[in-house]
């Protein structure tokens, strides 16, 4: 009998609800919290968009998936966590509510596991290394033995978190995303701009780049004031987001290509929003090539938080326990932290 | 005439590492090992020459170092700068310790296993009393050759941290580096880190120091942990 699961996704500024049908995506509508230029999103009032938008989004998911009613959905998934804590919270209390409303079961499911099984599905990569980089997470995994084990994180700050307040110091505008914006701006970059490279064995870190950036661009700002100062010590906005962007996604594919050589895959996987990048995809793409790997990438539908990968993994994890009772109520609270290895993986056999 | 030896010959790729390519050959007759930074396409030109030649510079000068404190390394033959390339000695008769590793699990030799920790515990001591961090602590960076001598090898990633604080910090991270790497390479191995661990304190005799170390590194560890709070 086909299964049919719904996905809640509210993690971040994003809020997505999807439907999948054993593997096939039936709908994935999202919405995003859009914050003016030079502002990030504050917990308390992405929670008040979530809940404002909620279920309007809920109806028009059913809608496009063609679903009448929400008897006719077999499990329903939340993000249980990581994420801000207030708008997972608004998304959890819908989805226990309507659980106990229609009564079927609840499944709470850890974002990252979201992503892979996500990008798992639409790829149909088997065993993949997992880049998965997003406004809060930095990771590179691989599964062994029941787990997705991570095998080199950030150490600081996410590197989409480095994107997006390197784009409020620009006060570049956050529609659609911060990231998208600055891809564009480092297409028409010239000049390479020496910035720290930290790797540290698997691990990266990013703090210290926005910091030495941010001396930059005060330096910059005075030296826009004082006129007479020579132009060459300015530098473009444009200079700034290529090389911002050319040493972040070095020291990622650095730290991918180390795994790859160390687990023995031949297939990189990337996830998550600032996975959408073509130029990360690009740099992952040269690497492949010279190690006869290849790259699995997927496109902002899905790189990006969205509802259908909750849906996704939460389906995998019914789908493996025969009971099919789902979690009891005590269990489907949220965390804001939970790490991606902390899930034991019962649905994947090798 | 009779003519010498060539240069370099019979060149041929035994891998393909993360950082470089490796190949056997045979440098004025004699067995060796080419190891190879080839360019990344992938990197900006001027970012990529200034990486691979920092980490080139830093493995020939550490090499160097831990070899002075009697640690085995690799020696080095030749140095060719415009290639990036790093001619050192072929260690032909040894192996890479993740196989060992792998091949003892299925004997269920835990008293080899023990005795190999024992090693690298106190090896990875030595290195750390000089204050130079490895960087790059994997059991693929490790050889164990045919008469039981630990060898460390690919310092690409090595720094000699003489400041006192940065120190422990980088001591720390090398310690954790080669926690997660054992735990994710070998599941089955169990207590085989620990086994390290403990030798590497029995080899600090600073118990000062020694502490300091240990403090460190459970810092380090809940970072790691922390983090996953956003996503």
């Amino acid at each position: 009998m086909a299964i049919t699961a719904i996905g809640f996704e509210g993690s971040a500024n994003k809020i997505g609800i999807g439907i999948i049908r054993d593997g096939e995506v039936l709908s994935n509508p999202r919405h995003t919290y859009i914050t003016p230029p030079g502002e990030g999103f504050r917990p308390n009032l992405t929670a008040k968009h979530h809940q404002s938008v909620i279920l309007d989004l809920l109806e028009k998911a059913l809608k496009e998936a063609n679903i009448k009613s929400l008897a006719d959905i077999d499990v329903f998934c939340f993000t249980k966590g990581p994420g801000m804590g207030a708008p997972l919270i608004v998304v959890a209390t819908v989805v226990r509510t309507l659980a106990q409303l229609y009564n079927k079961p609840i499944i709470g499911v850890n974002h990252c596991i979201g992503h892979i099984e996500m990008g798992r599905l639409i790829t149909g990569a088997k065993n993949p290394v997992v880049l998965y980089v997003s406004g809060g997470n930095t990771q590179i995994i691989a599964y062994s033995e029941h787990r997705y084990r991570i095998f080199g994180e950030t150490i600081d700050i996410a590197v989409g978190n480095c994107l997006d307040r390197f784009a409020r110091l620009l006060k570049l505008s956050n529609d659609p995303s911060p990231g998208y914006n600055i891809e564009q701006l480092a297409k028409k970059g010239q000049n390479y701009i020496q910035l720290p490279y930290t790797v540290k064995g698997m691990d990266v870190s990013f703090s210290g780049i926005l910091s030495h950036i941010k001396t930059i661009i005060v330096g910059n700002k005075q030296a826009r004031k004082n006129q007479n100062e020579i132009k060459q010590h300015s530098y473009t906005n444009e200079d700034l987001c290529f090389s911002l962007q050319e040493t972040l996604f070095a020291m990622l594919v650095e730290i991918t290509e180390r795994a790859l050589a160390h687990v023995g895959s031949n297939q990189v996987l990337i996830v998550g929003g600032v996975g959408c990048n073509v130029r990360l995809q690009e740099m992952m793409g040269a690497m492949c090539k010279e190690r006869q790997a290849t790259v699995c990438a997927i496109d902002e539908r899905y790189c990006i938080d969205n509802g259908a990968m909750i849906a996704q993994a939460g389906y995998e994890m019914y789908n493996a326990d025969k009971t099919r009772k789902g979690m009891t109520l005590d269990e489907t609270n949220c965390s804001q932290r939970y790490r991606t290895d902390a899930v034991y993986v019962s649905w994947r056999d090798d | 005439m009779e003519s010498a030896p060539p240069v370099y010959s019979n060149i041929e790729l035994i891998c393909q590492g993360a950082e470089a390519r490796i190949f056997r050959c045979l440098y004025f007759g004699r067995r060796a090992i080419l190891k190879e930074r080839f360019v990344k396409t992938y990197r900006h030109p001027d970012l990529d020459s200034a990486v691979t030649l920092q980490r080139l510079k830093g493995e020939v000068r550490l090499l160097t170092r831990a070899k002075q404190l009697g640690i085995h390394t690799p020696s080095i033959y030749h140095i060719d700068w415009s290639k990036r390339t790093i001619i050192m000695e072929d260690l032909y008769d040894s192996r890479t310790v993740k196989s060992i590793i792998d091949t003892l699990i299925q004997e269920n030799n835990t008293m080899k296993l023990d005795e190999l920790a024992q090693q690298i515990g106190s090896t990875i001591g030595r290195l750390h009393q000089a204050q130079i961090v490895h960087g790059d602590l994997t059991t693929s960076n490790m050889l164990l050759s045919e008469n039981n001598q630990l060898y460390l090898i690919d310092f690409g990633l090595s720094a000699h941290v003489p400041n006192k604080t940065q120190m422990l910090e980088a001591l720390a991270v090398d310690l954790y580096v080669l926690e997660r790497a054992i735990i994710c390479t070998h599941q089955k191995a169990k207590h085989f880190f620990s086994n390290i661990l403990m030798a590497y304190k029995n080899s600090i005799s600073d118990d000062k120091q020694r502490t300091l170390t240990m403090n460190k590194y459970e810092e380090v560890r809940a970072r790691g942990r922390k983090r996953s709070m956003v996503g």
